[in-house]
């Protein structure tokens, strides 16, 4: 952030004062770790799978029966979804183990971030195997397959009232919750960080698992015989501050989170790139942000899940990285004991590497029996010595849709070389895309000029973006087996690109990366995925579909189709979530050198099933009608922008977000982390799609800017392209264009207020969420 | 002659309308299951599946071998299934051979069919 909220520290290390598990292996840290010391694994049947050939497939699942706890939550919840209920189970012991009880901490400075591949599948899959007659069901469970919910319970159930953020890069997803934690408590925007992850095993996902073929046989044997992954399941939650906030709380830190990195391999949609180059830019960049060498790591903590393509790609990223310090790096696949937890398995991992860190004892990787041609050499068996020698840690994961991260721990920071660390570089918008029912062009002209669209229209799919818009926005793209929401996401991001005038080759590559808001799974993968397995039975389930139904699958397609291997991340929480998918790129951007550019955005599919539920919605009360849209702005560190000539359009001033509970938080944070008042604003877009005065979000923005609100322009883009969950990212665009292009009639009354003071404008962009609370972004013309 | 020749041309015509609804439905599979972003009469039934014709990949691979032995009740002979995979003539041709195989066994060997 260009800016940080008085208070914030200049620089500081992150630490833990907290860790609560609920694994395959283990309840709790302790018997979690009592496992590992012992070598233990809980890998059994699956037995909780009523197709035959799915129930003889080994599992690690958490044992039967779930605690007490659990279960009576689960009842309250009618048995849906218990990746709320297991989430808050770990992340209750995390809580108490950081002495938020006794030592509390302001409950509206504390922030979830939360990392789920698959919560809520387990509605989604009743939601596709009841009726469409059943209407009113089919929009209760649609909603409760919403994968930010497991954070709304979890952060109610634990009186947590900042914000809660939902991250969703499937096997990537709580590694990243852990890494994006850690830079908003860098730049200060909260104090504590529940972070950390869930995600329970379904039938479905071991459906899924069974169609592509990557299941062994027997309990996983990462980087040995028999090749193959095992499916797992659980939960894992850290509690993260800056080190003087846990000593001002009177906490002792458990270990440092140094640091973190991400890239896409942008390869293919399941397998990893084969030369390691992607897993090993991802592990350079968490080595780089915790200012680690290679030779300093004593241990890393594999992905390795027991797949050929993995264990073979990631054992080259190993080499890459390290060089002739991968023939002593002990390296171990914890997969063995708990198997594959999908998106809880960066926290249980990293768990693993932390409890390594305090007894000293690295985890074995167990099951192993013959060593693969491409394996580690130095892989730690229950054969092997397994004192850990070096304090610093690696742990690496990568996912679906080519996402890796890896994250850096230790006890604490490395010593720092003399020159002090980099300052904060600003960030800019240099060009944006936005495709609606308008088409693709001139957007300001649209949302000024046009008539709304036909509120009594009894067919929301007539909001559809046409397929000629789609197709020329596609022009020169590759975008062959992309499904609809891939394509929609492609297009802007190439109308992006275009617009900023940047061609993505060579070494930029390697330096632009994209994150993204996203609400539903994509509506015509998840139709082919129920289709097939309503059709043929779960055990003949479609592959393709089912790499296509996670949440960062069109994020994925798009880092194929335009060469995007930087950072790839997906912000699962509905509208909102692109503006703070805004914040926390424009901290990765102003903090990183290896990162240039980041396509930021999002897409509103609507699928049938979309329009299904929007007509459900009608029955019970006026909606405005939905329109689909995908929408993407670039942003870049203004050095760069300057070097390479490319104009900066607007500047991101200043970005906040808060909880649900005061919707206003993220206005007035972010007022005053730029430094700037009301007055100084001329204009606003709200992104909600409920109209009037007495909607929510124009409440708010009443109170924040009391009388000052008559002199400001306020616009609401889905009064004219109907309301969708990505008007976030339209509103983003239009904000900076609104900042940017010449001064135009619209907005005459701000523009004699604002010309007498300056030639800088300044909009902020805001979106509130019930569930996740508020985002706010203020943009100002760039100079 | 004519007369001679008249039930095979038939045989040979229902042989033919029986490949061209395979080609079609094999067609729709790519189309609607896999996004092959043409026209039915666009997709050459000689080009590669895979890599630079349609494109498609390895994990669609997989969905086309099970929507196809869905689709048609038989099953894909696993060991030769990289090359039944080239081309959608090459996939069509031993869905058919299969089709046939399992019909000439049914007919030859009732009592064993009604085993199973």
């Amino acid at each position: 952030m260009a800016r940080k909220p008085a208070g914030a520290p200049a620089d500081g290390d992150i630490v833990v004062t907290g860790l609560g598990l609920l694994t395959p292996i283990g309840d709790c840290v302790q018997t979690f770790w009592a496992a590992i010391e012992e070598g233990r694994h809980g890998i059994g049947r699956l037995d909780r799978a009523i197709t035959p050939r799915l129930a003889e497939q080994v599992a690690a699942t958490l044992p039967s029966p779930w605690p007490q706890r659990i279960a009576a939550l689960l009842e309250a919840s009618d048995g849906v979804d218990p990746c709320g209920p297991i989430a808050l189970h770990a992340a209750r012991e995390a809580w108490i183990g950081a002495q938020l009880d006794s030592c509390p901490a302001p409950a509206n400075r504390i922030a979830l971030v939360l990392g789920t591949a698959s919560g809520g599948i387990g509605s989604r899959s009743r939601y596709e195997n009841t009726a469409p007659t059943e209407s009113a069901s089919r929009h209760l469970l649609i909603e409760q397959s919403r994968a930010h919910r497991p954070a709304a319970m979890v952060a109610a159930a634990l009186g947590i009232e900042g914000p809660r953020l939902t991250i969703s890069t499937a096997c990537t997803s709580s590694t990243q919750a852990l890494g994006h934690a850690h830079d908003l408590l860098i730049a200060g925007h909260v104090d504590v960080i529940v972070a950390g992850g869930v995600d329970v095993l379904i039938e479905e996902l071991a459906a899924g698992f069974h169609a592509m073929g990557a299941m062994s046989p027997g309990p996983c044997a990462p980087f040995s015989e028999p090749v193959g992954m095992t499916l797992g399941e659980g939960a894992g939650f850290v509690v993260l501050e800056r080190r003087d906030g846990a000593r001002r709380r009177g906490v002792k830190p458990q270990c440092c989170l140094l640091g973190w990195g991400a890239s896409a391999d942008a390869f293919h949609s399941t397998a990893p790139d084969p030369t390691g180059a992607g897993m090993a830019r991802a592990i350079n960049s968490a080595l780089a942000h915790a200012r680690l060498l290679p030779e300093q790591v004593g241990y890393f903590d594999a992905h390795g899940t027991g797949t050929e393509a993995n264990d073979a790609a990631e054992w080259r990223a190993i080499k890459l990285v390290f060089g002739d310090h991968a023939q002593r790096l002990p390296v171990s696949a914890t997969k063995s004991y708990f198997g594959h937890t999908l998106g809880a398995a960066g926290i249980i991992e990293l768990a693993a590497a932390m409890l390594a860190l305090r007894h000293g004892l690295l985890p074995a990787t167990l099951n192993f029996t013959t060593k693969r041609a491409f394996a580690p050499t130095t892989l730690v068996t229950t054969e092997q010595p397994r004192h850990c020698e070096q304090p610093y840690m690696v742990t690496h994961n990568a996912a679906f849709g080519g996402a890796n991260t890896t994250l850096a721990i230790g006890p604490a920071p490395a010593p720092r070389p003399a020159a002090s660390p980099a300052t904060a570089e600003p960030v800019v918008v240099i060009g944006w895309g936005v495709l609606g029912v308008h088409g693709s062009e001139d957007l300001q002209q649209h949302l000024r000029g046009s008539a709304p669209p036909d509120s009594n229209s009894a067919n929301p799919s007539e909001l559809r973006i046409a397929e000629e818009t789609l197709r020329r926005a596609l022009r020169g793209v590759d975008a062959r087996g992309f499904d609809r929401c891939s394509k929609l996401l492609t297009a802007a991001a190439n109308l992006a690109l275009l617009d900023a005038k940047v061609r993505v080759r060579g070494p930029l590559r390697d330096r632009i990366g994209i994150m993204v808001g996203a609400n539903r799974l994509p509506w015509d993968s998840a139709d082919s995925f129920w289709g097939a397995t309503r059709a043929r039975g779960l055990d003949r389930a479609s592959a393709p579909a089912f790499s296509r139904i996670v949440m960062n699958a069109a994020a994925g397609a798009c880092s194929r189709a335009l060469s995007l291997r930087g950072p790839l991340s997906v912000l699962a929480e509905g509208l909102g979530g692109s503006l703070r998918a805004a914040l926390l790129g424009t901290e990765m951007l102003a903090h990183r050198s290896d990162l240039d550019l980041l396509l930021i955005g999002s897409v509103f599919e609507l699928g049938p099933g979309m329009c299904e539920d929007l007509a459900f919605q009608r029955l019970h009360g006026p909606k405005p009608p939905a329109g689909e849209t995908a929408a993407v702005v670039l942003l870049a560190r203004r050095s760069f922008a300057q070097e390479h000539e490319l104009q900066a359009r607007a500047l991101i001033a200043a970005a906040a977000l808060g909880g649900p509970a005061d919707p206003a938080t993220s206005l007035q944070q972010c007022l005053a982390s730029a430094r700037c008042t009301t007055t100084q604003v001329d204009t606003v877009y709200l992104a909600g799609f409920d109209e009037g005065p007495e909607a929510l979000d124009h409440a708010v923005l009443q109170r924040v800017f009391g009388d000052d609100l008559q002199r400001v322009a306020i616009h609401r883009p889905a009064a004219v392209l109907g309301g969708s969950e990505a008007m976030d990212a339209v509103a983003l665009a239009a904000a900076c264009q609104s900042v940017c292009g010449p001064l135009r009639a619209h907005s005459a009354t701000a523009c004699r207020d604002s010309a007498s003071r300056a030639s800088s404008r300044r909009a902020l962009i805001y979106a509130a969420n019930e569930l996740t609370g508020s985002s706010t972004v203020l943009v100002q013309t760039a100079v | 002659m004519q007369a001679q020749h008249a039930p095979a041309q038939t045989a040979l015509t229902a042989q033919l309308a029986h490949r061209t609804q395979l080609v079609d439905r094999v067609k729709q599979i790519l189309i609607e299951d896999l996004h092959v972003d043409r026209d039915p009469d666009a997709i050459d039934l000689d080009a590669p599946l895979f890599g630079t014709g349609l494109a498609l990949d390895s994990v669609d691979a997989l969905e086309l071998v099970v929507a196809s032995e869905t689709a048609f009740s038989v099953r894909l002979p696993q060991d030769t299934l990289r090359s039944s995979l080239r081309t959608l003539n090459t996939l069509v041709d031993i869905i058919i051979a299969e089709q046939q195989r399992a019909n000439s066994n049914a007919n030859s060997n009732p009592a064993e069919e009604a085993q199973s």
